[in-house]
Order: C-alpha cells, then structure tokens, then sequence
C-alpha cells in the first residue's frame, strides 16, 4: 500500500511538467549563470592579496619572552613566502576594532607561555582560517619553539610557502584548492534548489486536504502519517536526483572538482533534503490556504538561503553585522562552510554541525507534526 | 440485523450545537434517506457516523458488534458532495490508486478496477484524466473510487448535484443495484423526488435532530390536509365555490385561471361527490388531477419556508 502511495506520488510529480522544469533544468542555468556572472567576487589570484593589497597582521610582545626571536623569525618567513605584513602593535586593545572588521587578518600576542591568537569575533574569513592552520602547523610541526630559532631562515621560508602551498593550491589537486566562482555557487545554489523541494512537498500536502482526498485515506486501511511519509520520501528522492544531476553537469561542464570528499558533500546535501521535504509537509499541513503555504515557505526559503550565502557569498554576508549573527541558524551556512574547509583542507567540525542542524530540525519538525496530529485526534469515535 | 445504530449523538463547537442527541437504527441493506436543510447537521452526522468528526458525546455501533471505528472504517465508503479526485490522474488511476488503499494488488486489483469502471459507465473513457471529465463523469468518478472496495455501508453525499438527468439518472439505478448487491447506502439529498423513489426509510434533520422518521408513506402522513383535486373547467360557475366547501371533507377552495384547486382531509374520498356537485352547478369539467402529498410538501410543512444558511 505504501508503495502504491509512493507510485502514484511520482506519477503526479512526472505529469507537473512546470515542477519538472524547476527542479531539474533551472538549477543548471541559475548555477552556470551564477557561476560565470559573479566569477569577480570570489577569490581569484593569492588568496592573502597581491601587490600593495596586502593582508595585515598585528602582534605584540607581551614581556621578554624566549618565544619572541622565534616568532621573529616565523614573521619574516610568512612575508617572504606570503603577501602578508606584520605590524608590531603595544597590545590587542588598540587594534581589535580593525581585526573585528577585516582589516587585519588577527593579533598574535607573545608571551611567556607560547602564542595567543585573536581573529574576529564576527567570524573567521577563509583567508583568516588558512592563516590560522599555517600558522598552528609550523608551530606544531615543532615540539619545541627553542628550535625555530636553529633554522636556516631560508629553509624556514621554504617551510611556510610549502604548508601555503598544502592550503592553497592553484591546479586541481584532490581537495585542496582555491575556492573558485563555480565551485562556491556549485554547492551554494544546489542547496538553495534542494530547499524548493519543500514547496512541492507542502502544496502536495496541502491539495490532499483541500481536494478531500486525505478522508479517503484515513477511512481506508493506511494512515494519513503513511501518505506523507510517502510525499516526504518522494521529496527526499528528488533531491537526490537533483544532486547527482548537478554532480555530473558541475564536474562535466563547469570542472569543478568534488574531490575525496564528494561522499561528504553528498550526505550533507541528503541531510538537508530531508529537512527540506519535511518541513514542506508540516507546512502544508498547518496552513489554511494554498497561498499560505507557497507564502511561508518562500519567506524562509528566502531567509535560510540568503543567511546561507546562496545570493551572494558568504564572505561578502559575513562582514555586514547584525546579519553575521544570524547566518549560524542557516542550514546552508554550515553546508557552505563545511565545503569550502573541506576543499581548502582545513579542518573543522562543521561537516558534522551540517549534518546535525537539519537532521535536528527534521525531528522538531517531526515533533510538531505528532502533536498536530494528536491536536486534531485523527480518527474519532473511539 | 442493524448496519449502523446511533445513540445520542452530540456535537457541540462550543458556539453552537450542530447534533442535538440523534438517535438512529439503520438495517442492513437499506437505503436510508436523510434530509434536512442547510445547516441541519446532515454533514456532521455523516462526519462523525464516518470517524472524520469527534463526536462530544454518544455512540455509533456498526453491525451490533464494535463501537470502534477503527475496527470498521474499512467497510465504509464515502461519497463525498464536493469531489475528492485527483485531477492529473486518470480514472482508472484514481479508482485503482483507492482501491489498493485496502489491501488489494495484483490481478484482483485490476479486476475491481475494471468491474468498478464499468459499474459507473466509464470504461470507454478510463484512459482520460479525471480534469477533462464533464460533471456527470466527475460524479460517477467519484462514487467509483467510493465503492472500488466492496463497502458494506456507503455513504452519498448529494450524490447528483448539477448534473444532467441523465447521469442522474445512471446514478439512481447505481444505487439500487448497490443495494441489490449487499450493501447499505446512506443518502443525503435536496432532491426530494429522487430520496422518495429510492430510499426504504428517511429521517428529516432539523437544527441537529430528528424532526420526522420513517417511511415515505408514513412521512406523508404526517402532514394534515394535503390532497389536493383540481378540476380545469371551461369557464367559472358562480356560488359553485360555497357549493363544494359543504360537501364534507372538503377544507378549501381556490379558483383560479379556470381551475378549481380542491384540498381536502387526506382519509377522504371525494371526488365523486365533488364531480357531482360540480356538474350540477353546471360546470363543465375539462380535467381532473389527484394530488396526493409530495415529500417536499412534508419537508417544507416540517421544517418551514425561511431561508436557511
């Protein structure tokens, strides 16, 4: 029965020739369209700037530690490998203000136990990320800080453009790479089509009460949760197909290369198509009228999305405050920041926050739909 | 033995009362009339009859066996008034989709189906979308995906709303080969003559209750001083109206466009009496009509003339 269910759902979506259109040909144009339009505000060149666009580091010596020469010596091999400036400031207080609004990349203060790194409090930029791992990893790589010192300064040099070279990788090598217009609005854009499945799934819920087929279904032996679980999977389906549809055409067409971690991408992107059907249904099956749900659904459509970076990138959204506060509720944020560290090779637990925030939110959405359910009674007469 | 036996029941919305303590027994292999007005309760009490409405009190027993609906939902099939179709599915698609909502696969799916289409004339068109159906189509679609599954109790809402007497009429006979078959139908209709030609037994709902039950006959009953004779005459004869108020029996009379419209007490048998007075007089009788009280007649003495909602 419930396959029964499941097949008559496919044959409504495969007749909604206008569905079909928006699911699977208007991905491919919004992504290519993106892609090649908004190709100038991604990173493009050394991610740290080129030229007099330099990116800018603040440090202090807090006190005569032994930990300063060998700082000195980190310094002047970062600004020979990289384009980045050190600038000696007396303490953090003075310069906070600029780190919190990226003029400067972070404050490193010396002191007698080792390093202290301030980045912004609005969020880290991925050039601000990239810094940070460089410079966590030339200090890790050595057990002693005593021993920098020893280093041929050249030799040293060489050592951060190599772990430069490990986190920003100009040629397609697996993972590791600059984030290029195609890649970012690859992943940003799919995420926003798989969102759209939740208007298919809410106003496919909602037409069953509105056409009275749903007292059908609940006289007969299945239950009304079995005819929109089958919606949902429907739903969760499409964006299944959606993904691997923007998989082949995004590796094929626009060479973006999803690298060792396209099992990674590919269950984020399931998460969130889980939610996304999910909260369709309980949509539909709350509002009083069609426009109702088509009217929610975009306004979170459009809130989740833009809060995502989907419409413009995150490192542009990021820098506006107060809107940088809100981007952590975005699913899509931490879809779009576990990517971009993934293919940068950073390492961070936001693949694991993009899997749990909407797998989370299903089971609130799911929390809701039992108790409308007991809200309603279902059958009555017991 | 009882299909379907109501006791006492209730619902209150809180703003006002729809069901007003309802009692009901319906047989097994009836066709059972309910006919009210608009906002009677007709539509509540399907509704919880169904399960699809929380009672606020009382009892639905099914079979004189459980109380449970959800014991016996399966053995009902409802004919909704408005259609509760899918519209980008064929007919065959939407009777059989259904009907596999009860268990059936297979062969024996596809048989019901095609018996099922055939029953209410759609065959030659089971390929067709249910969108591009004319309104009598769309209303024997919608009996179909009701009875695809063999229910024991069906239930029409206004099966016959706006459609051609043709249909009507397919639809009528539909009901009473139901009813040969085994099954038990609730009918709910404003169409008085239809609930009088097919229906066993009626109960008359009135702002949540029962107002009048039984038989067509007996409803008549009911309702004093409703036979009527008219004579069509050549031409009026004077004093012949005062002449027949004597003849015993005889409650009113009205002449108009040459016609004398008689009422008399129902038990009475007068014509003859007033044929003789009439001739008499000297009137000369073109035509004579017995009207004997139509249930719409009983409708309206019983539950008056206003405008309802």
């Amino acid at each position: 029965m419930f396959l029964a269910m499941l097949k008559k759902e496919i044959k409504q979506v495969l007749r909604a020739k206008r569905t079909l259109i928006m699911m699977f040909i208007f991905p491919i144009v919004l992504i290519t369209t993106l892609s090649v339009g908004l190709k100038n505000m991604m990173t493009s060149g050394d991610i740290f700037g080129s030229g007099d666009e330099y990116s800018k580091v603040y440090y202090t010596f807090n006190g005569n530690s032994k930990y300063n020469e060998g700082f000195l010596k980190f310094k002047k091999g970062v600004e020979e490998a990289v384009n980045i400036k050190f600038e000696e400031t007396s303490s953090l207080d003075k310069v906070k203000d600029q780190v919190d609004k990226y003029d400067a990349l972070a404050h490193i203060e010396v002191n007698d136990t080792g390093f202290k790194f301030y980045s912004s409090k609005n969020g880290e930029k991925i050039k601000v990320k990239i810094f940070a791992s460089i410079f966590e990893s030339v200090l890790n790589e050595y057990a002693t800080y005593e021993t920098i010192g020893e280093y041929n300064p050249k030799a040293f040099a060489n050592l951060v453009t190599n772990k430069y070279d490990e986190y920003v990788v100009k040629k397609d090598v697996s993972g590791v790479r600059d984030i290029t217009s195609s890649e970012y609005f690859t992943f940003a854009e799919l995420a926003l089509i798989i969102f759209y499945v939740s208007s298919t799934v809410g106003e496919s819920v909602y037409k069953e009460n509105y056409l009275t087929t749903i007292n059908r279904i609940r006289l007969s032996k299945v239950t009304e949760s079995s005819l929109i679980g089958a919606k949902v999977l429907v739903g969760i389906v499409i964006s299944i197909l959606q993904t691997l549809l923007i998989y082949v055409y995004s590796s094929k067409v626009l060479d973006v290369n999803w690298g060792e971690n396209t099992f990674k991408f590919m269950s984020m992107f399931l998460a969130f198509g889980i939610f996304a059907s999910v909260i369709g249904a309980i949509i539909g099956l709350m509002a009083k009228n069609d426009s109702t749900v088509s009217g929610i659904l975009n306004v979170i459509t459009i809130v989740i999305c833009f809060l995502g970076g989907c419409y413009a990138p995150l490192s542009m959204i990021i820098g506006i405050s107060p809107i940088n506060k809100l981007i952590y509720l975005s699913p899509i944020y931490w879809i779009n920041t576990a990517i971009s560290s993934m293919l940068c090779g950073i390492e961070s637990n936001a693949y694991f926050i993009a899997l749990g925030v909407p797998l989370g939110l299903s089971a609130v959405c799911l929390l809701a739909y039992l108790g409308i359910l007991r809200n309603r009674g279902g059958l009555a007469n017991d | 033995m009882k299909m379907l036996e109501i006791k006492k029941l209730y619902k209150d919305y809180g703003n006002h009362v729809a069901v007003d303590g309802i009692d009901l027994k319906i047989e097994n292999g009836q066709i059972y009339g309910i006919l009210g007005p608009n906002g009677a309760g007709k539509s509540t009490t399907i509704g919880m009859i169904c399960g699809l409405i929380k009672k606020t009190s009382g009892e639905v027993i099914y079979e004189e066996d459980t109380n449970k609906i959800r014991n016996w939902k399966e053995n009902i099939g409802i004919v909704p008034q408005d259609f509760a179709l899918y519209w980008d599915l064929t007919a065959e698609e939407n009777i059989s989709f259904f009907c596999s909502l009860y268990g059936f696969k297979g062969q024996d799916l596809k048989d019901r189906t095609d018996k099922t289409l055939e029953f209410v004339g759609l065959t030659d068109v089971k390929n067709k979308k249910a969108s591009e159906f004319s309104g009598g189509m769309k209303r024997r679609l919608n009996i179909g995906c009701s009875i695809a599954h063999s229910p024991k109790l069906i239930i029409m809402d206004e099966p016959t709303v706006g459609i051609d007497p043709q249909s009507r009429n397919h639809i009528l006979e539909s009901v009473l080969r139901l009813r040969e078959e085994g099954a038990t139908i609730i009918y709910t209709s404003h169409y008085m003559q239809e609930v009088d030609d097919i229906c066993d037994r009626i109960a008359i709902i009135d702002n949540g209750h029962i107002i009048a039950e039984g038989t067509s006959e007996e409803l008549k009953e009911l309702v004093e001083g409703n036979n009527a004779l008219i004579l069509t005459v050549t031409k009026k004869v004077n004093g012949l109206e005062d002449k027949l108020k004597e003849i015993t029996g005889v409650e009113k009379v009205i002449f108009s466009d040459n016609e004398y419209k008689i009422s008399t007490l129902k038990s009475s048998n007068l014509i003859a009496n007033i044929v003789s007075a009439v001739s008499e007089n000297g009137g000369d009788i073109k035509n004579i009509v017995n009207e004997e009280p139509s249930l719409e007649t009983v409708f309206l003495a019983l539950t008056g003339k206003k405008l309802r909602e």
